[in-house]
């Protein structure tokens, strides 16, 4: 029994790494396969977005960002379908084609400071921080923002700071941003989200009434401090909580 | 007492639907009662020689199975992880669809079975008995009605549960020469104790965990205030320190202005507006699109409907000094409760006591006739919510008397000359609901071109139409090109020098829709939008059947919003219950019933069954959907003239020996021919009545066509049961099919044809039982 005893350790040890070794195989194949998908959505969208082709920067991060890992157990199995998944508390993972639509339209540069309003389970905030030099993400659901943030600082996503916060009035502390993407929906655009935003900077929100469909809009602001408006694609968000 | 326990049932799982579903779903619920009923009757007619010697005892057994029954399927269905949202990215919610259905259909299979097994069982005459069914309903729905304003459903599923049980001991105490029924007593008297000490919270309705209300209950502090259950829906107030309600659609992403925190109503947990209090900081109303109207109007008289859904707008109204502010609204206890909870408020100059709150549909409410200062209105205004886009296509369904050609026609009657129209809505692309409303303002003043009167300007995510009787000057427009300037909105129409339109902008196609093209633009767009009428008052169907295959291919690439799910589920619902019928139902008949004397007489059997299961529910729907606008509520409406219905049917089926089945349905042809013609014209003319008189006035109206209407199905049962017996169960399963069919299928047709076809149907059909009426079998 012991003489047995190393080599059964030993192929267990070596069926393991085989094991997680495919399991990661298997998950990259299964988000090439995702990518792929969101190419097609991007195409067949191209008429509401403007946009035939995401940026390729985007489309690589989303090859390599683990979305499994910001699903619950249960769902893993799902993780790299193109849709939207429950993560609880009423709370939805968004699609990754509206991830990758979202994060390409704020036209990211290396040194962006980014605000997100809407953690949810952080899979868009590891995706920005892929992206930008700092991500600032608000949640309002204590448990939620509680996760998001151990699930960030396990993955190592340093340049991420979750706050459990109501999102309608941003950081001012932290303001002015060069990007805030907003995940869930409003009913009007919060005026003290556009106010801590840098001339120059972009806004994406979906703007509509609570779990309806609302209207993707890219919202510019100028260097008068005046905005334009881009209206890109009917989606169907979970509110902004609380309803505003 | 079996008939009331079902009845009463099929009216809680409305309820049970609308907090878990959404009442979207509450319309297949009839659907699946009859599913149930009919297999009953195809069951019975298959084991009838097994069954029907042992009727004394199965009759208590379903009864108390009945009960049993209403409580496990309500307990099961929470263990179902069916969510409707979800229907549009995974196949399994499909299945789940399925199985919810074919569960819900289990309770009124045992109901059907006991009507079913009297019917067949020869002891009692089938008029009595079908009156005792239909009276027997009609106590049920009374009852539910009145005790869903007392209880919680849960308290009013445990008492259908109970009256189930009581039927089955007041049967078993009837049948006692079975031997076995004091097993059965001491099995029914278990029952009821089990049903007395279940837990409550294993009967409350799930609510959906995408409610708002239970998305709210997540966050620290949340409070409910109050709350209340009603036929109608229950109805929350809450509030929540962390993310209070900021009510401000049309709001300028420019305001520098706090916009004021507020308590949410919540109508079935969902936020159906903020909870109006008055703000010592009202400068954000600066900021609103809707500001634009009161720089047109000095000191108006404005009316505004749904007025508790707009808390914004009525702000607005006070602080703009108008000289009256009148507001309608449909849930009766919204006055009640907003008064709990902010009592100081009506000693307020801006207080809701400054305002004249009336009930009903905001087109029953102006069609009453006024005095004095509420005589005519400058300004009417609401927000258009709930049609197709704006609730993921769900209301598609939906009957939406407030914005068809005649409602609008009504409102503009009532602006005074310089008045104005003015609806605010989402900001949606493409823009078919704002082009289907232009459509229906276009029809409702055919004499004028709408353009020159029209104004429209845009927020980033509303829109907000203006609509003058008088055309609008240049220096209006100006004025709205400055009011725009100042707060990051557009003038989208009139197009001008300032704003010139291009060729795919709103103005180009308001242009094409109020134009002499606008009937070639109107086929040729993607949706439907053709102008609502009160025959076809579906503003929310947008679903065109040719549009589908693309509008498919892009639900998966954030598309999903702009398919018809409403429309869709219907017509999925409607395949579904004719499958499950003709599986469920027909086939094991077909199946069993090869005999040369049956087969004979089968066709005839078949078709008139058929016919009067199709026709009953289409002319109760067609009542339903006339009253509403009589009695200025549909959940109203569908109470009084189901109700109406039950008992004069059930009047008229006790009677149905006195009269012969062709004279009964010759009756009932002419009465429905008259009020396809009359009654619209006389409701219309008696619309002055108090609400008592209209009241009483629905009920007396129901009665020639639901007395006659009780009387065909008894009279072929008792035909059936003289000449061929073995084929009564063949006869009620059939009849059971058509009607799973028949609200599916009347909705389905109405939305298409109009509610005029499908009370002419109801005539054909009629006219289809009178040549296959028993007399000629």
């Amino acid at each position: 029994m012991h003489r047995l005893a190393l080599p059964v350790f030993t192929a267990a040890v070596l069926l393991t790494a085989a094991f997680s070794q495919s399991g990661g195989d298997h998950f990259q194949e299964l988000r090439k396969r995702m990518v792929r998908e969101i190419i097609q959505d991007a195409r067949m969208t191209a008429s509401y977005t403007g946009k035939e082709n995401l940026d390729e920067s985007v489309l690589e991060i989303l090859r390599t960002v683990p979305r499994h890992l910001f699903v619950p157990e249960h769902l893993r199995g799902r993780a790299y379908q193109n849709r939207p998944l429950p993560i609880g508390y009423g709370q939805t993972i968004s699609q990754p084609y509206i991830v990758a639509l979202m994060t390409d339209l704020l036209e990211l540069e290396a040194s962006d400071r980014v605000l997100e309003i809407g953690t949810g389970s952080a899979y868009q905030a590891a995706v920005l921080a892929e992206l930008a030099a700092r991500v600032y993400t608000l949640e309002i659901i204590p448990e939620l923002a509680k996760s998001a943030g151990q699930r960030l600082a396990d993955l190592g996503y340093d340049t991420v700071t979750v706050l459990q916060q109501d999102g309608y009035y941003g950081l001012a502390g932290e303001a002015p941003f060069d990007a805030i993407l907003v995940t869930a929906a409003a009913t009007h655009i919060p005026p003290p989200l556009v106010e801590q935003l840098k001339p120059g900077g972009r806004m994406v929100i979906p703007v509509g009434g609570p779990f309806m469909t609302q209207e993707l809009i890219r919202l510019r602001k100028k260097g008068d401090g005046s905005i334009s408006t881009e209206y890109l694609l009917p989606v169907a968000f979970v509110p902004l909580t609380g309803g505003h | 007492m079996v008939s009331a326990a079902a009845l009463g049932f099929e009216l809680l799982l409305m309820r049970y639907f609308a907090l878990s579903y959404g009442s979207h779903f509450a319309s297949s619920i009839i659907s699946m009662a009859l599913l149930g009923i009919g297999t009953a009757g195809s069951v019975l007619q298959i084991l009838r020689n097994t069954l029907l010697p042992r009727f004394h005892r199965l009759f208590p057994s379903a009864a108390a199975l009945l009960g049993l029954s209403m409580v496990s399927v309500i307990i099961m269905v929470r263990q179902v992880p069916f969510n409707p949202g979800e229907l549009t990215w995974a196949q399994s919610q499909w299945l789940f669809l399925v199985l919810n259905y074919l569960l819900f259909a289990l309770p009124f299979f045992f109901s059907g079975f006991c009507t079913a097994i009297a019917l067949a069982s020869g002891e009692f005459p089938p008029g009595k008995l079908y009156r005792a069914d239909l009276l027997g309903a009609c106590a049920g729905g009374l009852g539910v009605l009145a005790a869903l304003s007392l209880l919680p459903p849960e308290e009013v599923l445990r008492l259908l549960a109970m009256l189930s049980l009581a039927a089955a001991a007041v049967a078993g105490f009837y049948f006692r020469t079975s031997r076995r029924s004091k097993q059965l007593t001491a099995g029914t008297l278990l029952a009821a104790v089990f049903l007395l000490f279940l837990p409550s919270q294993l009967l409350r309705p799930l609510l959906s965990d995408y409610k708002d209300l239970a998305r709210l209950g997540h966050l620290p502090g949340t409070r409910i205030m109050t709350g209340t259950d009603s036929p109608l829906g229950r109805i929350d107030i809450a509030e929540s320190p962390e993310s209070p309600v900021r009510s401000a659609p049309g709001l300028s992403p420019l305001c520098p202005h706090p916009v004021p925190v507020r308590a949410g109503i919540y109508l079935d947990a969902d936020l159906y507006g903020a909870l109006y209090s008055p703000e010592k900081d009202t400068s954000y109303l600066d900021c609103l699109s809707a500001k634009l109207a009161f720089l047109y109007l000095k000191e108006p008289r404005v009316f505004i409907k749904n007025i508790f859904a707009s808390a914004e707008l009525m702000e607005l109204a006070l602080v703009e000094k108008a000289s009256s502010v009148s507001g309608s609204y449909e849930h009766f206890s919204l006055p009640e409760l907003a008064q709990q909870i902010r009592p100081g408020t009506g000693q307020e100059e801006h207080g809701w006591d400054a305002v004249l709150l009336e009930q009903g549909l905001a087109r029953t409410v102006l069609s009453r006739p006024k005095r004095g200062a509420t005589a005519e209105y400058d300004l009417i205004t609401f927000w258009l919510s709930g049609s197709g886009a704006a609730s993921l296509g769900h209301s598609a369904i939906d009957e939406q008397f407030d914005l068809t050609v005649e409602s609008l026609g009504l409102m503009l009657s009532r602006l005074s000359r310089t008045g104005i129209l003015m609806i605010s809505k989402w900001r949606h692309r493409p823009p078919y609901e704002t082009l289907k409303f232009i459509a229906a303002l276009d029809a409702a003043v055919p004499e004028e071109q709408i353009g020159r009167n029209l104004l429209v300007i845009s927020a980033p995510s509303t829109y907000t139409l203006l609509y003058r009787k008088s055309p609008w000057s240049r220096k209006d427009i100006t004025t709205a090109l400055d009011f725009c300037s100042s707060r990051g909105f557009m003038l989208e129409y009139p197009a001008g020098p300032d704003n010139p339109a291009e060729a795919q902008s709103l103005a180009a196609q308001v242009d094409q829709i109020t134009g002499p093209e606008a009937a070639d633009f109107r086929k040729r767009y993607k949706f439907y939008l053709e102008a609502p009428t009160d025959n076809r008052p579906f503003f929310g169907r947008f679903f065109r059947w040719s549009s589908a295959p693309e509008l498919l291919k892009l639900r998966r690439a954030g598309g999903s919003a702009l398919l018809q799910w409403g429309y869709l589920t219907k017509a999925a619902t409607l395949v579904l219950a004719v499958l499950a019928g003709a599986v469920l139902i027909l086939l094991p008949l077909l199946l069993r019933h090869r005999e040369a004397a049956f087969r004979g007489m089968r066709s005839r059997v078949i078709l008139y069954f058929s016919a009067l299961g199709l026709a009953f529910l289409f002319v109760e729907l067609m009542l339903i959907h006339l009253f509403t606008l009589f009695l200025g509520h549909p959940f109203l409406s569908a109470g009084v003239v189901m109700v109406a219905f039950l008992l004069w049917a059930g009047i008229g089926s006790g009677l149905s020996r006195h009269f012969s089945p062709h004279k009964a349905l010759f009756c009932i042809g002419i009465v429905l021919g008259s009020y396809l013609l009359g009654l619209p014209p006389l409701l219309r003319a008696l619309a002055f009545l108090s609400a008592p008189s209209r009241l009483a006035l629905t009920l007396v109206l129901c009665f020639p066509p639901a007395f006659f209407m009780g009387m065909p199905f008894p009279q072929g049962i008792e035909r059936l049961q003289s000449v061929l017996p073995a084929a009564v169960p063949w006869a009620w399963a059939i009849n059971g099919v058509a009607s799973v069919a028949s609200p599916l299928l009347a909705a389905v047709l109405a939305i298409h044809m109009g509610f005029g076809f499908v009370l002419a149907g109801a005539i054909l059909l009629y006219i289809g039982a009178f040549l296959s009426a028993p007399g000629n079998v």
